[in-house]
């Protein structure tokens, strides 16, 4: 069994009246890529601010690397938190400075030069942090995270700001960075993204955890396959599918023209055929629904 | 200790707001003081004592600390900075705890506290010597008790930035405070004298007192007042810090 490197119980954080996290639980275990998705507002963020120390949680705990909230913990993380924060009047070798300086690198110049030329940003290492472009800022903040290979990498949002050819270069690096064992924690409302990195999943919505598990078991749904099947009366086949303990409604079909009802994966569609005409049903339409994953991730979301 | 400060010299070596307000700092303080003596009231109210040992002591901290206003300037902007990039939130982020986010400031504000009362001392020795007066150890200690006001002020003026967050405000209640504790005083007027920043001023009192005024305290007791006023308000900056989203 792997390393626990993130243990969190009942985390919560109230504004106000607004619970922007309530009683959050979860657990990462060494070498994950684990996606935290949900929409905007779900409480990602604030999640990511109470693990990394700048927000007080209402209730609940957390521990990394099974020692506690201890502030050295964090030196041992490299983080990016909801934007690039850094010194404007600094040029991106300065700030990179600091950041080495607090995490107590060692051989701290021959890193910096190291993950500028990772993020593409060795060229301007000379130049002032606000002569940079969104996406420049964008990849310095991911540099000052990689810097002195950290154990833990908590990126929120990283591919912000990025053109599509940074976008590419960047989830690329931390597939690649995913691969030499260090435990990757990613935040993202981009489905897509969260699919081509990570290991595993969590899914928020309105500061709720929806579900955690592997991306297969979440968005891959190994053990049903969906169908969409067709008949006259449409009232009457939703009844016939809730008499049968195998199949279940997932919704109706567009314009009302049928159902999609989930099946095992090892049922033919002859014997679902035979099921309904046996129950004096002749289906107009039996095809295999292909959900599309942005799809499945909405309906999730919708549920919760 | 030595990390934090090198941390906090990374960030301000490159700050021009500190350069510049140094600089301003640097020329006028001699540069004024020089000038009493050309004024009508060198001739009526001072004289070249002034110049010399040991009461050059006294004026030169009692002129510079009008402008320990410009030095709490760089503290709230280089402060404030902090909170409006965000860059306190990363160094938390990458590692600081609180309280060394607050004690890396605190390092910053002695030292600027100490470099300032170096440079009273530094120029009030020239003076002294110049003009031809020799016991240099006489009246000494107001340098000492500049040390102490003037890192009140300037921990004063981290307090203000870290309870307003923002850069404008804290400066327009860093020149108000004065005025705003007078006022209240007049409500209060036996115990005026008790309050932090008239305990912080009246370390270096003016020169020329009115005839029969005396300090409810001594120099000492003055003095450690002040000091407690000052770590008071180092410590509030830390409780706010501490139940702050940051």
């Amino acid at each position: 069994m792997a390393k626990t490197v993130l243990e969190v119980q009942n985390l919560s954080k109230n504004y106000n009246n607004i619970k922007a996290v309530s009683e959050l639980s979860l657990s990462v275990q060494e070498q994950m890529i684990y996606g935290i998705l949900g929409p905007n507002g779900s409480g990602k963020t604030t999640t990511l601010g109470m693990l990394l120390g700048v927000i007080n949680p209402n209730q609940g705990s957390y521990s990394w690397f099974g020692n506690g909230t201890k502030d050295e913990n964090r030196k041992r993380i490299g983080s990016l938190l909801e934007t690039p924060n850094f010194y404007p009047y600094l040029t991106a070798e300065q700030n990179l400075g600091i950041t080495a300086k607090i995490k107590e690198i060692t051989d701290a110049s021959s890193e910096i030069e190291n993950v500028l030329k990772l993020v593409d940003l060795y060229e301007r290492r000379n130049s002032k942090f606000k002569t940079f472009s969104l996406g420049m800022k964008q990849r310095l903040a991911i540099a000052s995270a990689l810097i002195g290979s950290p154990e833990v990498l908590v990126l929120d949002e990283p591919t912000n700001g990025l053109d599509p050819q940074g976008i590419a270069e960047i989830r690329d690096l931390i597939i690649e960075i995913g691969r030499n064992g260090q435990t990757i924690i990613i935040a993202s409302h981009i489905l897509d993204e969260i699919e081509k990195i990570c290991s595993h999943c969590a899914i928020l919505k309105n500061g709720k955890l929806l579900r955690t598990g592997t991306i297969k078991e979440i968005i891959g749904n190994e053990e049903n396959t969906l169908i969409q099947i067709g008949a006259k009366d449409i009232l009457h086949l939703e009844k016939i599918v809730s008499e049968n303990p195998e199949m279940s409604v997932y919704k109706k079909a567009e314009e009302n023209s049928g159902l999609i009802i989930r099946v095992q994966k090892k049922t033919s569609a002859e014997q679902i055929n035979q099921y309904f005409f046996d129950k004096g049903i002749v289906l107009s339409e039996l095809i295999v629904y292909n959900e599309s994953l942005e799809n499945q991730f909405l309906d999730i979301i919708k549920e919760g | 200790m030595i990390r934090l400060l090198e941390i906090e010299w990374l960030k301000l070596k490159k700050l021009n707001t500190l350069k510049v307000i140094l600089l301003v700092y640097a020329v006028l303080l001699p540069l004024i003081f020089y000038c009493l003596s050309l004024t009508d009231g060198y001739n009526m109210l001072f004289d070249r004592h002034i110049y010399q040992f040991p009461d050059v002591y006294h004026y030169v901290t009692y002129i510079s600390s009008f402008f320990n206003l410009l030095i709490g300037v760089i503290i709230v902007v280089f402060t404030c900075n902090e909170i409006k990039y965000k860059t306190q939130r990363q160094n938390l982020i990458d590692g600081l705890s609180k309280k060394e986010l607050i004690l890396s400031k605190f390092y910053v504000v002695v030292v600027l506290s100490l470099v300032i009362t170096l440079y009273a001392f530094i120029i009030s020795l020239i003076f002294g010597f110049v003009n031809y007066s020799t016991d240099m150890f006489d009246g000494i200690r107001y340098i000492a008790y500049y040390q102490i006001s003037t890192f009140g002020y300037f921990i004063f003026a981290f307090f203000l930035s870290n309870l307003l967050k923002n850069p404008a405000l804290s400066i327009v209640f860093y020149l108000l405070s004065t005025f705003l504790e007078g006022m209240t005083g007049l409500f209060a007027k036996e115990y005026s004298q008790f309050f932090p920043l008239s305990t912080l001023s009246n370390l270096i009192p003016m020169p020329v007192l009115p005839d029969g005024f005396e300090y409810a305290m001594t120099e000492g007791q003055t003095a450690s007042l002040g000091l407690f006023y000052a770590l008071g308000f180092m410590f509030l900056s830390y409780f706010i810090l501490t139940k702050r989203d940051v």
